[in-house]
């Protein structure tokens, strides 16, 4: 580390976000939640991104939260998907069984699109489908969140053109609003909360195929869940104020909560814009060019002007930890994948157990691995101390 | 020491032989081929002994695994006639190779599997995609470049869109690498939702089509729930998708087949597909159609080769390379046999036949497992081999220390003598190369040309109109340019009228049926589709009438049914059957409401009104048929098919019909009064609906000549409860005079009537005097009322009898009761009966399939048995393993196995011949290693073949049916019973379902010797092995009937006139299969006295899709008569036989007094004939 003779060291260190306490929210994950996600493949997926996870999880960096992906593509209100060799009927009890079974205080339902293909017609058997299930998980006593089913974005020719498809689409998500304005819950509006210009100027959409997200798009809809659960945002905004115009400064920040995890490789150019990255500005600086590193890494670079107006920070060693902590969650959800949907259940579990069945041992042995992870999320969400150092590189080339 | 071995240490001697640190001695080839490796065993012997275990089981382990050395492998090939293989890539470049396919730059990727068949925890799901490179055109791989990792049991492949899709479990991904450095970087999650109930199963072979569409399967088990921006589609069981990426359009392609491991398409776009847990070979692909297993499928197509072992991938082949005789022909392997076959495909009407011919390579290496086959891009032919010394099916361990997780290869065949084709530059050929490369003879250039214009895009549609302008109308193949220059347009998704119109109208039927099938996906972008529709439906050539028909279905309008069933006014064959009765059925909800509100009369053509209401075969379609009848309006021969089916769906006014249309009928029809009977007997039994009107009037029945017919009424009158009746059907009960068919019918009625009467009469006939024949029949009549009271009757009757007397009926009555079973145990308490009613008593329970210990138990101690069936310690199977390769004869064992008293062949079949309760064993000895025949047959239930444990349904009125599930739709579920009946379950009746264990029962071999059990466990090691008892592909008859010389037989016989006889069902045939070398033996045969000496009557069947001439070669005319259906044939060594569409019957009257051998009867083409004749197998 270098010291040099003009290096003022003023603070120890100095942090206060500019978010406010969580308290006063109308939705709050406590210490001890089981939080359930199910749905279809909108569900489905968001386990192998991890985005809406990792966003609720860095939000209590000091709350043991535990979350359950049920998703299962095709699936419906019903249990269509999960029928097996069975029936709906069958694939409903299933899923029912197994929900109640997780001891859920939050489940999170994501349903609608694939019941919206059956139309208008289609509406009051979803109603009424939507009502058995809401009953059927009812002495869960869970808080309940109904998500609304996307819009089908319009990628352009060859694939179909959604907008007879979007209308019936709306008419699924105000049976869906209705429905949690009936028993008080809490609904998410992916439609409303994305109309905020992020999907546009210049259009960056949000799924490959009209229907399902990509990485990117989780990672966009996972602020607009966090709006839509009523959350303020959880900008990781810090400010610094040295004295005396120095030419360099150190210091060291505790965050309160990790940053955003960084956007996604599959991003598109334009996706920035509207988010919410985290900001550092640094006010009192000599005139310069000022690199910063973060324990010792480099990670930005910036005019003293910059600084003070605050530069955007997309890097770093609290940006790998929360990219850590991700995929630590992807994780743990794939090995929790492995337990609830093991390959082969015809011959571990089902009618050709006779072959297999004494393998069916090793699924349970998922549990300490699932568990292993969680113990890893746990760490991993904690932000840690990091040392900042800001150094005038244009001095140092003179 | 314990007997057994620890499975870490198995798995150390296993790594090391895979490392190869320990060099064994391949096994020497033998004159036969057929020796095991002693060698290896006593290598392996010496190597556990010096390593201190001394355990047996380890060593059974170890038997299996032969050297991994590749040149070894390669040696045991024997190859075809004019062709070589070498090795194109081994491990370590490649471990567990499942799908391959080349891109147009003619890179093999390959899909593999490490953590096939399960992943362990904690282990990392690390499996790869890889691309192997000969770049040196040297025939050998030399570069080779994991394109991905990190993958789940990928099973599938194929290079295309920047990347290779990537079947990965519950996922179909695109890995793309976008920065040229030769390893994906961006992973896409294409479609989500696929099924993983089962890995053999997941979704597999990925296949371009000439349509630039993604066809990809999966199999039976999975069920899957896909959502694509056009709606959910969901497909459980078997079949193949077809996908287009760019649209996001999936559709199920085909319904069913078990596990269709092979698809590919002919040079004309024509699909098949084969069968990795199917028997019937080459499966021609009719779009929409539903195969083997298809969940609920009322109606199924079969393949081409019934018999067949089971395949895996499937190529078409085609180019300058290979010999013309070689062209055209699929090949598929039989992995369990170590086999690449080879089968010849012919147009037959407008399907297709496959015929089979000697292998391109067998051999008796235990660890050649050939999973893929693919032509490559210099003409030669690629075959991925998984190699392993066990096949990874479900009943081997998962973590059966044996199966090999790190070998793999991929070998290459080529034609001695034959230049390589030139490969092809595609990649960055212009345009113009590509067009151009539309006309080459190898269908992969072709193929790939188009992948490549199709990736072009839109860009290449100028100079794409501007080469179908400059072809030459005089070439050859100026129709299949055209066609390829039309597939180029449907890859591009854009519609081209004129050159559709053109082909359309084209000379070659087969591109005609091409076109038709791209007008199918291009109807709605076409204004007169319909009326182009209508033409095909009556084109010339019965394939072009096919897809018309099933492209009809396509389209949501009733006139579109009014076009497709003009196509039965021309010749149909079995194809277009179905093809029409499908789209039917499709299109019934269009239809069926316009008949009813009378908008529809198929303009008043009574045949095709007839066809679509036979097709839906629903209650709505009813009235119609019964306004049809009643007007008179039903052609003759139509008349029995109405009837039944007004029969099967009617209600009483329906039902009516029937009854006076049977009573109407004159002498000499008894047979169809009989089935017509049976079926009002099933309307009355599963649906509960009886005719209206006058039911008495069946008595005119009762008293018929001919006996099914009379039994059939005797059956009626109790269903019907005509309690008026009662007095005759106690007269047949009683009577001594009566045959044992109308005996049962009329227990059966009087069963039916119920009440005390029928309980009395019971009761008196269960206990002496009364022959045992009869109390059995009694007392399992009584269990039908109540168990409770029946039990001590049969307990009573089990200790009076010996054990001459087989109390099977009884014992089994009980079974099929609910609580059955435990009231027979308990009433056994304290008695005692013979030692070998017990014996039989016991068998009859666990070839029930249910689980019955206290009633083995209480026969057991009834009985004074002592222990259970022959069981055998490890130790003792190996010994006996060792024995069955030293001294078992497997021609002496095959005489074993067709024992009567053994009944193998009762629940066996061989290629197809024999019951069909258990597995055909066909292969059984190339895939079963010894030890586990041996233990097959002396513990069934301990490892049971997939799809043969038993099922156990109990139904609401306390009724229990077991058996191997057949087939389930909507109503009815069909089971096999342990005595090879289809029995028919009404969805409706189900209380319970539960798995049971095997059919077969334990202590089969009880009666056999050491010595015929060593030499009946060789014949079977032998079967499908190279050698003598490999299944011959000669196309011999192996299923015969024999006729049972009853005295309506000698009566019939006397008269000259059994053949009339028979039509009414009053003879009794009975199954007989000839050897595995296909001769049926002489003692086989029922020797019947007339005035000529002793003769012996038998049949077979054949069946003749496409009209012709077709040879049958005897061994020799001696002593033999002929009769095609009724025709007598003039006999020689060879005879002609020129047949009509439709099923034949080869009557033979052997004069036994004249003939000492045994019958073989080969059927064989006849040059230049179009006929297309299969043998009907079965039982």
């Amino acid at each position: 580390m270098s010291c040099t003779p003009w290096l003022l060291v003023p603070l120890c260190w100095i942090a206060f976000a500019q978010a406010p306490a969580q308290a006063a929210e109308r939705f709050e994950l406590v210490d001890g939640d089981h939080v359930v996600l199910l749905g279809n493949t909108l569900i489905e997926r968001e386990q192998r991104y991890g985005y809406w996870e990792a966003l609720l999880t860095l939000r209590y960096p000091h709350r043991r939260i535990q979350f359950r992906n049920l998703g299962w593509s095709g699936d419906t209100v019903w249990g269509d998907a999960r029928a097996g060799f069975g029936s709906a009927a069958d694939g409903f009890r299933q899923l029912k069984e197994h929900v109640l079974a997780l001891q859920p205080s939050v489940i999170i339902i994501g349903y609608g699109l694939n019941e919206s293909f059956a139309g208008e017609a289609g509406l009051p058997r979803f109603r009424e489908g939507l009502r058995v299930l809401l009953d059927a998980l009812a002495p869960s006593k869970a808080r309940t969140v109904l998500l609304s089913p996307l819009s089908q974005e319009d990628l352009g020719r060859p694939l179909p053109d959604p907008a007879k498809h979007n209308q019936d689409l709306r008419r699924y998500r105000a049976a869906l609003r209705a429905a949690a304005q009936e028993r008080g819950l809490d609904f998410i509006d992916f439609d409303a909360l994305l109309g905020d210009g992020a999907k546009s100027n210049p259009p960056a959409p949000l799924t490959d195929n009209g229907i399902h997200l990509t990485a990117f798009g989780y990672w966009r809809t996972g602020a607009a869940l966090e709006r839509g659960l009523g959350l303020t945002p959880l900008p990781w905004h810090y400010e610094i104020d040295l004295e005396g115009k120095p030419r360099s400064a150190e210091f060291k920040i505790t965050a309160k909560a990790l940053p955003l995890p960084p956007l996604p490789a599959d991003a598109p150019r334009s996706a920035s814009a509207g988010s919410d990255p985290s900001l550092l500005r640094v006010r009192g600086l000599a005139p310069g060019t000022y690199q910063l590193k973060i324990d010792g890494q480099p990670v930005a670079l910036a005019t003293q002007a910059e600084w003070n107006a605050g530069v955007h920070l997309m890097r770093g060693p609290e940006w790998d930890q929360v990219e850590r902590l991700r995929q630590t969650i992807v994780e743990k959800n794939r090995l929790y994948f492995y337990r609830w949907r093991p390959q082969n259940e015809t011959y571990l579990f089902g009618f050709r157990k006779h072959e297999q069945g004494q393998n069916a041992r090793e699924i349970p042995q998922f549990d300490p691995l699932v568990a292993e992870r969680e113990e890893e999320i746990a760490r991993l969400r904690i932000p840690v101390t990091h040392k900042y150092e800001l150094v005038r590189t244009d001095e140092k080339i003179r | 020491m314990s007997n057994r071995i620890s499975s870490s240490f198995s798995r150390s001697i296993w790594s090391a032989a895979a490392r190869g640190r320990f060099r064994w001695v391949h096994f020497p080839k033998t004159q036969s081929g057929l020796e095991p490796p002693h060698s290896i065993i006593w290598t392996l012997v010496l190597l556990v002994v010096l390593a201190g275990a001394g355990s047996v089981y380890g060593q059974r382990d170890l038997t299996q695994i032969p050297d991994p050395d590749p040149e070894i492998e390669r040696r045991s090939f024997q190859v075809a006639d004019g062709f070589e293989v070498n090795l194109f890539a081994a491990d370590p470049l490649l471990a567990k190779p499942i799908q391959m396919n080349f891109d147009p730059a003619g890179r093999l990727w390959v899909a593999t599997s490490e953590v096939y068949p399960q992943i362990k925890p904690g282990q990392k799901a690390n499996d790869k995609i890889i691309i192997l490179e000969d770049r040196h055109q040297t025939g050998r791989a030399d570069q080779t470049t994991v394109f991905a990792d990190g993958l789940l049991i990928p099973t599938g492949v194929e290079p295309g869109d920047g990347g290779a899709y990537v079947a990965n479990s519950t996922d179909l991904l695109h890995l793309a690498d976008t920065k040229g450095t030769g390893r994906a970087d961006r992973r896409r999650i294409v479609l989500s939702g696929f099924g993983t109930e089962d890995t053999h199963h997941i979704i597999h072979t990925l296949r371009w089509g000439p349509d630039g569409m993604l066809y990809f399967n999966q199999s039976t088990y999975i069920h899957s729930h896909i959502e694509t921006p056009h709606g959910v589609r969901r497909l459980g069981g078997g079949g193949i998708w077809q996908f287009r990426p760019e649209t996001m359009q999936l559709e199920v392609f085909l319904h069913g087949l078990i596990n269709p491991w092979g698809h590919h398409f002919d040079r004309w776009g024509q699909s098949f597909a084969t069968d990795g847990a199917g028997g019937e070979g080459i499966n021609y692909v009719l779009p929409g159609a539903s195969y083997a297993w298809t969940p609920g499928a009322s109606r199924i197509l079969h393949g081409l080769n019934p018999g067949s072992p089971k395949h895996c991938g499937a190529e078409i082949l085609s180019g300058r390379h290979l010999p013309e005789e070689w062209q055209g022909n699929i090949l598929t392997n039989d992995f369990r046999g170590h086999r690449v076959c080879r089968f010849v495909l012919r147009e037959d009407g407008a399907g297709f036949a496959a015929q089979e011919k000697p292998e391109l390579i067998k051999t008796n290496h235990p660890a050649f497992r050939p999973v893929d086959i693919k032509m490559g891009p210099d003409g030669a032919i690629y075959i991925a081999d998984w190699y392993n010394p066990i096949i990874q099916h479900g009943e081997v361990d998962f973590r059966d220390p044996r199966r090999d997780l790190t070998h793999g290869r991929i070998w290459r065949v080529t034609a001695k003598g034959r230049p390589l084709v030139p490969r092809p530059e595609l990649v960055g050929a212009t345009t113009e190369k590509l067009l151009q490369a539309l006309t080459a003879p190898e269908d992969w250039t072709r193929q790939q040309a188009k992948r490549v214009l199709k990736e072009r895009g839109a860009k290449v549609l100028p100079a794409l109109a501007a080469w179908v302008q400059t072809l030459n109308r005089v070439d050859r193949d100026y129709e299949h340019q055209l066609l390829e220059a039309l597939w180029t347009y449907q890859a591009l998704d854009v519609a081209e009228p004129t050159l559709l119109n053109t082909l359309l109208h084209a000379h070659d039927a087969r591109a005609r049926a091409a076109a038709m099938r791209v007008l199918k996906a291009w109807h709605t972008r076409l204004p007169n589709a319909t009326e182009l529709f209508a033409a095909g439906v009556v084109d010339e050539h019965p394939r072009v009438r096919l897809e018309a028909i099933r492209a009809l279905g396509e389209i949501p309008d009733a006139h579109a049914m009014t076009l497709a069933l003009r196509a039965i006014d021309r010749p149909m064959d079995l194809y277009l059957e179905y093809a029409l009765w499908l789209t039917a059925r499709e299109l019934e909800p269009e239809w069926m409401p316009a008949l009813q509100k009378g908008r529809l009369d198929f303009a008043g053509n009574t045949r095709h009104l007839l066809f679509a209401l036979q097709a839906v075969a629903t209650g709505e379609g009813v009235k119609p048929l019964a306004e049809l009848i009643q007007s008179g309006r039903i052609p003759k021969e139509s008349l029995e098919s109405v009837f039944a089916l007004l029969a099967a769906v009617g209600g009483r006014e329906e039902l009516r019909l029937v009854l006076e249309h049977v009573l109407r009928m004159g002498k000499g029809q008894a047979g169809q009064q009989t089935a017509l009977l049976a079926a009002l007997e099933q309307a009355g039994r599963q649906r509960n609906v009886r005719p209206a009107g006058e039911l008495n009037r069946i008595a005119k029945f009762l008293t018929a000549e001919n006996e099914p017919l009379r039994a059939a009424a005797v059956r009626l009158v109790g269903v019907w409860r005509l309690e008026s009746f009662r007095p005759q059907l106690l007269g047949y009960a009683r009577a001594d005079q009566t045959s044992d068919l109308l005996r049962r019918a009329a227990f059966d009625g009087l069963t039916q009537l119920g009440g005390p009467a029928s309980r009395e009469v019971f009761n008196q006939l269960a206990g002496p005097p009364h022959p045992p024949e009869l109390r059995q029949l009694a007392i399992a009549a009584l269990a039908t009322t109540n168990v409770e009271s029946a039990a001590p009757r049969a307990a009573e009757f089990l200790t009076e009898i010996r054990g001459d007397t087989d109390p099977t009926e009884v014992v089994t009555a009980f079974l099929q009761r609910k609580g059955g079973a435990a009231a027979l145990a308990k009433a056994l308490t304290n008695r005692r009966i013979a030692a070998d009613v017990a014996k039989i008593g016991v068998r009859v329970v666990r070839a029930s399939g249910q689980e019955m210990p206290a009633l083995v138990e209480a026969m057991t101690n009834a009985g004074g048995l002592t222990g259970g069936p022959r069981t055998l310690t490890a130790k003792e199977i190996e010994e006996l393993a060792t024995e069955v390769a030293q001294r078992g004869n497997a021609v002496r064992g095959e005489t074993i196995f067709r024992r009567k008293d053994l009944a193998c062949l009762k629940c066996h079949s061989i290629a197809g011949a024999g019951g069909q309760v258990g597995p055909d064993l066909i292969s059984i000895g190339a895939a079963a290693p010894v030890d586990y025949l041996i233990e097959s047959i002396l513990l069934p239930n301990k490892i049971i073949k997939e799809n043969y444990h038993s099922l156990i349904v109990a139904t609401r009125d306390g009724r229990v049916f077991t058996g191997i599930k057949v087939r389930e739709t909507e109503s009815e579920l069909i089971l096999r019973d342990g005595e090879d009946r289809e029995v028919t379950v009404p969805i409706k009746a189900i209380e319970e379902k539960t798995t049971g264990g095997s059919l077969m029962p334990e202590g089969l071999a009880d009666a056999l010797t050491r010595a015929e059990l060593v030499d009946l466990v060789r014949f079977l090691s032998e079967l499908g092995k190279v050698g003598p008892l490999a299944v011959s592909k000669s196309r011999l008859i192996r299923r015969w009937q024999v006729l049972e010389p009853t005295p309506a037989a000698r009566q019939a016989l006397e008269g000259n006139r059994w053949s009339a006889v028979d039509a009414d069902g009053a003879l009794v045939w009975s199954p007989a299969y000839a050897t595995v070398a296909g001769v049926l033996p002489r003692d086989a045969l029922l020797p019947l006295r007339n005035h000529s000496g002793e003769i012996a009557t038998i049949r077979c069947h054949l069946q003749a899709s496409s009209p012709g001439k077709v040879r049958l070669r005897l061994n020799s005319a001696e002593g033999l008569e002929l009769r095609l259906d009724r025709t007598p044939v003039e006999m020689t060594g060879e005879v002609l036989l020129d047949l009509a569409p439709g099923i034949h019957r080869l009557t033979f009257t052997i004069n036994l007094t004249q003939r000492r051998d045994g019958l073989r009867c080969e059927l064989d083409d006849v040059p230049g004939s179009a006929a297309q004749v299969q043998i009907v197998t079965g039982k």
